[in-house]
Formats: C-alpha cells, sequence, structure tokens
C-alpha cells in the first residue's frame, strides 16, 4: 500500500472536523448578514422541454427583480391527482398551477385547503389588472379562489398546405353549411376533412363545445350553469347530432375513437386529415410540428353559426390554467408577490414568445415576438372579449364523465344525443343535490 | 418453559407481523371503514352512510358492465396464455440445439413492463400505420380492416390479446420448470405401452403438470380480475365504457369523479370476489386431486 494514500483515524478525524465547522460557518453566513431568503415552494404542472425553458427564464428574472424570495420549483405532471392529499397533508406547494375553473377547484375549496385571494386582487398591481370576466371564472361561493393565467380558444386549425394542393381558397364564415360544403369538398379529393384525438377522452368534448356554443351560445349554457337550463334541451342535443352527422357523412375520421391527442397532431401534420378541432393550449405542439416539417403550415378559423339568433361570435375556450394559493401558504407575503408577478409584463413576454400562451391582463402582441399563428390568436386575446366555454372545465367530475365517455359513446353509435343528455341531466340533478355545481 | 418457548416465537413473527399489518390489514380495514362513508378524499367531514355505496353499487350499470368485460379478461387468460405456454414448453424442451436461444426470444415479452407493452401494442393497432392494419391492406382484405381501440367490438378483445402476449411466456417458463421434473419412467412406460407422442402428452405430461396448472391459473384468474395497466394505457375504458373494467371503473370514480367511499366500496367488493372465486376454483382443483 506504500505510495497510495490512505486515510488513517487520526486524519479522518481532522477532516471530519473541518468540514463541520466549514459546515456550520458557511451556513451562519447568510443568517449573520442578514441575508436569509424567504422561500416559496411551486408546483408548476408541464415539465416538457418547452416548458421547463419558459419557468427557467420567469424564474430568473423574478430572482433578478426580487433578490429576497427565492422560488423552489417541483413539477408535478400528475397535479390533478396529487395536489388534493398533498395539501390536506400539509405537504404540498404553497403555490401551484392548475386549471382553477369551479369543477377542479371546487373540492379543495369545500376542503378549505386553498386561500380566498379577494385581498390580494385588490392590493397587487397585477391582479388588479385581470380582466373581470377571467376573474369571474375563479369565483365560486362569491369570493375568488384562484388567478386566472391561460386565455384559451377552440377553433378548427387547417392545414394550409392540404387546403393550396386542393384549391381551397375560401374559408366558411356565413353558415354551418358552408362548412359541410367545405368537408364535402375535401371529402370528395380523397382526404379526410376532420381528425381527431378520440382516445383522448378530453378531444370529441372540445368539438362539441365548439357545437354547444352554436346552438346553446354562452348564454344559454350559463343558463344550465347557473339558472334552471337543461341538459336534455333541444339545442344540446342538437349540437350532439351534428357529430353525428360528421361521422355519418364521413367528414369526421372513422377512426377517430383509435387515435389519441399525438396522433392526431402528426395526422394533421401530415396532412391525413384537412382540419382538426383543438384547443389554443396546442399551439406549442403545432408550432414544433412546423418547425420539424417545413412543407406543414396552419392557420384556424371559427366554425360558422348555426343558431343565427345568437349574437356572434361564440368562441369556445375559456381559462385553462391557472396559479392558487394553499391555506397553509408558510409566507403567504412572498406566495402572493410571485403570483403577482407571473401575471405581469415580464412574464407575459415569457407566456407569449415560449408557451404561445396569454394571461388574461392587457397586453400588446405587437411587442413579442411571435410566429404568425400563435400571434394571431394573441391580438384577439389582448382584446380582452369575452369568450364563451370549454363545457368540461366548468362542469363537476360526475357530469363531466358521462359528458366524455357518452360523446364516445354517440360517436361509436352506442348512445343517441337525446339518451346522452338524459344522462347528463340526471347527474347534473345529482351534483346539485350534492352541491357540487357552480356557485357563482 | 412452554410460555417462554411461545414467546420467542412470538418475538420472530412481531415485525413480520407489524409490517404485514401496517401496509396490508389496516389499509385493507381503513378501505372497508372507508366504503361506508360518503367522502371526497380531502374533506375533513366523512358522511357515514351505511351500505349506501353497496346499493349505489348493485344498481350501477357500468359497474356490472365493468364486471363483465373483467370475466371476458378472465376466459381470454385462463385459456389462451397457459395453453400457449404448455405448448410452446412441450415444443422447446424438445429442442436439442440452441434451446436457451428459444427460451429467451421467446420470453422476452414479459420483461417488459405493461405500460410499455400497451405503447407497443398501441401502434400495432394503429389503423392508419400499425402492421395489422398494413398486413391486411397488403393482402386485399380492406374489408377487415378496422380502428381497433376505437371500435366497440372489438377493443376489449384487442386490449386483452395484447395482455395475452405478455403472459405466456411466464405460462412457458413455470411449465419448462415443471417438466424437468416429471419421472422419465412414466415416459418410459407409456412407449413401451405403444402411445404416441400426442397420447403421452396428454395422458402422462398434462397430469403431471396439474399443480404447476393450478399455479398458473390462479395467477392468471387474479390478474385478470385486477387488470388496470393495459387498459388504461391503450383505450382508458373507451370508447363509451366497451373495455372498461372494475380497476379502471374503480380509479376513475374515487380519483377523478372524487367519489372515495364509492370507489372504496367497489375495491371491496371486487377483493371479496376475487377472494371467493379464487378460493373455490382452488379448493375445487385439490378436490379432484
Amino acid at each position: 500500500m506504500r505510495g497510495q494514500h490512505r486515510m488513517t483515524r487520526r486524519s479522518f478525524v481532522k477532516f471530519v472536523g473541518a468540514a463541520a465547522s466549514g459546515l456550520a460557518l458557511g451556513g451562519r453566513v447568510p443568517v449573520a448578514q442578514g441575508q436569509a431568503k424567504r422561500t416559496v415552494v411551486f408546483w408548476p404542472e408541464a415539465n416538457t422541454p418547452a416548458a421547463q425553458k419558459g419557468w427557467d427564464e420567469i424564474t430568473a428574472a423574478f430572482g433578478a427583480a426580487t433578490p429576497s424570495i427565492e422560488i423552489k420549483r417541483v413539477f408535478q405532471p400528475e397535479m390533478t391527482n396529487i395536489i388534493k392529499v398533498a395539501l390536506a397533508s400539509d405537504s404540498g406547494p404553497d403555490v401551484f398551477q392548475r386549471d382553477i375553473p369551479p369543477s377542479y377547484h371546487q373540492p379543495l375549496v369545500d376542503a378549505g385547503l386553498l386561500r380566498a385571494l379577494d385581498d390580494e386582487y385588490k392590493s397587487r398591481p397585477n391582479l388588479q389588472k385581470v380582466f373581470p370576466w377571467a376573474r369571474k371564472r375563479g369565483i365560486i361561493s362569491g369570493r375568488t379562489w384562484g388567478v386566472p393565467h391561460e386565455v384559451e380558444f377552440i377553433p378548427v386549425f387547417f392545414n394550409k398546405s392540404v387546403f393550396a394542393r386542393l384549391g381551397l381558397t375560401e374559408l366558411p364564415t356565413k353558415s354551418y353549411d358552408e362548412f359541410l360544403n367545405l368537408c364535402k369538398a375535401i371529402k370528395a379529393a380523397g382526404v379526410t376533412p376532420l381528425g381527431l384525438g378520440g382516445r383522448s377522452r378530453t378531444q370529441p368534448g372540445h368539438l362539441y363545445s365548439e357545437l354547444m356554443m352554436l346552438t346553446l351560445g354562452k348564454d344559454g349554457f350559463e343558463e344550465i350553469l347557473y339558472g334552471s337550463g337543461r341538459w336534455d334541451q333541444p339545442a344540446v342535443i342538437e349540437a350532439a347530432d351534428r357529430i353525428k352527422q360528421l361521422i355519418d357523412l364521413g367528414y369526421l375520421a372513422k377512426d377517430a375513437l383509435a387515435q389519441d391527442l399525438a396522433a392526431a397532431q402528426a395526422g394533421f401534420a401530415a396532412g391525413r386529415f384537412a382540419m382538426w378541432t383543438t384547443g389554443t393550449w396546442q399551439l406549442i405542439g403545432l408550432e414544433r410540428s412546423r418547425a420539424d416539417n417545413p412543407a406543414f403550415d396552419y392557420d384556424y378559423f371559427f366554425l360558422p353559426p348555426i343558431n343565427t339568433a345568437l349574437k356572434a361570435p361564440q368562441i369556445a375556450g375559456g381559462i385553462g390554467g391557472g396559479f392558487s394559493i394553499s391555506a397553509k401558504a408558510k409566507d403567504l407575503e412572498a406566495s402572493t408577490i410571485w403570483i403577482d408577478f407571473l401575471m405581469g409584463p415580464a412574464a407575459q413576454k415569457i407566456w407569449n414568445e415560449v408557451f404561445f400562451q396569454a394571461a388574461p391582463t392587457p397586453f400588446d402582441p405587437a411587442k413579442a415576438n411571435l410566429p404568425p399563428v400563435p400571434r394571431k390568436a394573441m391580438t384577439l386575446i389582448a382584446r380582452g372579449q369575452e369568450l364563451g366555454y370549454n363545457v368540461s372545465v366548468v362542469i363537476p367530475s360526475n357530469v363531466v364523465e358521462v359528458y366524455w365517455n357518452g360523446l364516445q359513446g354517440i360517436m361509436s353509435g352506442q348512445l343517441t344525443p337525446k339518451d346522452w343528455a338524459g344522462k347528463l341531466q340526471v347527474e347534473w340533478e345529482k351534483a346539485k343535490a350534492d352541491g357540487r355545481v357552480v356557485k357563482p | 418453559m412452554i410460555r417462554r418457548r411461545h414467546l420467542g416465537a412470538l418475538l420472530f413473527i412481531v415485525p413480520a407481523a407489524a409490517i404485514y399489518g401496517t401496509f396490508v390489514l389496516s389499509p385493507f380495514v381503513q378501505t372497508v371503514w372507508l366504503s361506508f362513508h360518503k367522502w371526497d378524499g380531502a374533506s375533513p367531514v366523512r358522511v357515514w352512510i351505511g351500505l349506501g355505496n353497496y346499493v349505489a353499487a348493485v344498481r350501477d350499470e357500468i359497474f356490472w358492465r365493468a364486471l363483465s368485460h373483467n370475466l371476458v379478461f378472465i376466459g381470454m387468460n385462463l385459456l389462451l396464455p397457459t395453453s400457449l405456454g404448455l405448448l410452446l414448453a412441450a415444443l422447446v424442451a424438445q429442442v436439442q440445439r440452441g434451446r436457451t436461444v428459444y427460451r429467451f426470444g421467446l420470453f422476452l415479452p414479459y420483461v417488459l413492463s405493461l405500460a410499455i407493452v400497451g405503447i407497443i401494442w398501441g401502434r400495432i393497432y394503429d389503423p392508419n400505420i400499425g402492421i395489422i392494419n398494413q398486413v391486411m391492406r397488403a393482402l386485399g382484405l380492406d374489408v377487415l380492416t378496422r380502428p381497433w381501440l376505437g371500435d366497440a367490438n372489438a377493443a376489449l378483445v384487442a386490449v386483452n390479446l395484447a395482455g395475452v402476449w405478455h403472459a405466456f411466456p411466464f405460462a412457458m417458463v413455470i411449465y419448462l420448470a415443471g417438466l424437468q421434473g416429471i419421472d422419465t419412467s412414466l415416459y418410459d412406460a407409456a412407449r413401451i405401452d405403444g402411445a404416441n407422442g400426442v397420447q403421452t402428452f396428454r395422458h402422462v405430461t398434462v397430469p403431471s403438470l396439474r399443480n404447476v396448472t393450478t399455479l398458473l391459473l390462479s395467477g392468471a384468474f387474479i390478474s385478470a380480475l385486477t387488470a388496470f395497466t393495459l387498459v388504461w394505457t391503450m383505450t382508458g375504458g373507451g370508447p363509451y365504457y366497451a373495455s372498461e373494467v372494475i380497476s379502471t371503473y374503480i380509479y376513475k370514480r374515487a380519483f377523478e369523479d372524487i367519489h372515495v367511499g364509492y370507489g372504496a366500496a367497489l375495491s371491496v367488493c371486487l377483493a371479496l370476489f376475487a377472494l371467493t372465486t379464487t378460493g373455490l376454483f382452488v379448493w375445487l382443483r385439490e378436490r379432484r386431486e
């Protein structure tokens, strides 16, 4: 062993002593200098490389603006499944990101796990600027339980390359029949007009939301949510009938229920079908497809009116992701400062440019470096116009279950729209009896 | 003296009993307790509703539909992986050269996690680029192509076949081990009596593997009753409950629909059904012996 380094017992004791002293001294420096940072534990829900990049930029900007507060980020892709237990067991975050509409938040509010933010909306500069219609979507039982950050809507995306190849230049604007004629022309050219990732249960729900806004409208849906409107009324059934019509006419891909979301996006980008209904949350994926495949380009339009008595435009969408504070947040002030920063102009620029999302506060998309379609979407959002609804995010979970599965049932011929609407009404009444419906 | 000996034995039992009690018995008892409550999983208040959740389960048509799908799973799981495993084991046992290669190659699907199997078979069943539809189109059998996982009539069987592909290697390996334990003098006697290969297989091999078969069938039975991963990754139980099984339904009701009490009641029903039927099955097998 000669010539090799061996640690004797004495040298080991010296090493441990020195290391311990060093650690102790090092650990005391911030305390001695009064620089101990306040900490906010924050759980964002997406951990894609693009989302990580965005969060890196946002936390760096926050760190530069507010050096006394440190953000400890823990990604939680399974947020919906674990947040309830985490908050109840006091092992959760101070602040977390997740959809804030009542269908998600009601159980947390009922369990006393969230902090109402009404006072913070009055006192924080960026929270004061949140569009009123957006703030309203986070209200349960008269109090505001979350900060909406992701405004989203559901248009019909179309593959520009396919449209150009088929010589299609006119988009449908005036009536739903124009849309059907467009589908007919695409089908006649041998291309499937409309695709969907129906295996991901949410996707048929997005198409339905678009159609329901055109048959029942935003106000009619609010009458169900807040008033005495019923799910088994003709306009609700008609929207589902329209989905069945698209299948019967061969306009909606017959394999739509066998495709998941990723396959639907790939099929759309590859031109397997000409149009795809999904939300603007998919812009980040579509832009990635565009970067990967130079032959692919896309744009979007809104489905034209069905019920012409409704005030146009009736756009399905609303609020998706948002931020909430735990009732047991260790440092409420620091948590509020962090959320306020997330709604401010510095963060908004990153939301726009990296996430292709927009927070519902006034902003100028012209100042952001954006590709054409995200710019178009941001411009619409920046107007502050109230949107309609993506149905599934504002109804209780037992109704959502029947809503999603039932649409699959209609598409696969196992259920009629009328029977489905009847089941929705039954679940709605159960939810009402349980106190699980929206309480504005 | 006897007491001291008992005390010593108890001391040895305590660690295992503590672990079993904490991680098996206690959650089970808690689940039973929860099943008598209405609870959303977070609220500090749990409302006692007695047998309300069980009454709701009896009236729940989706529950019965899911249970019927489990029965299809059981039927296919009892029949296909074990018979395929037995057949392949008998064939591989005959191979003189390269037996290890065959054994390794055939065992490969079993080492994959079920989630991976779900993804692989999801691609195989893809209506556009999946190999099944592509081969059918190449053979001019377009009429037989279908959106397998999106077709209400095909989804359940399609998921199950992926499970069979994953399960048969285990049966094969266990049967191979069982084959090595069969007394060779039985084969000699059969040969002297003039039995051909099929007769030897039927009257010597199969009866000699009775205990192995019981073990495999019990395992297959329980795994079919508790099937979750493949269904979840391939169809999520859809379209419109066409491939829903009890476990996926429990998950949805307990954690997506946040009816934890109801989910607990369904879990208790499933556990009781599994215990009763498995016990009955093993008893019947042993009684025949």
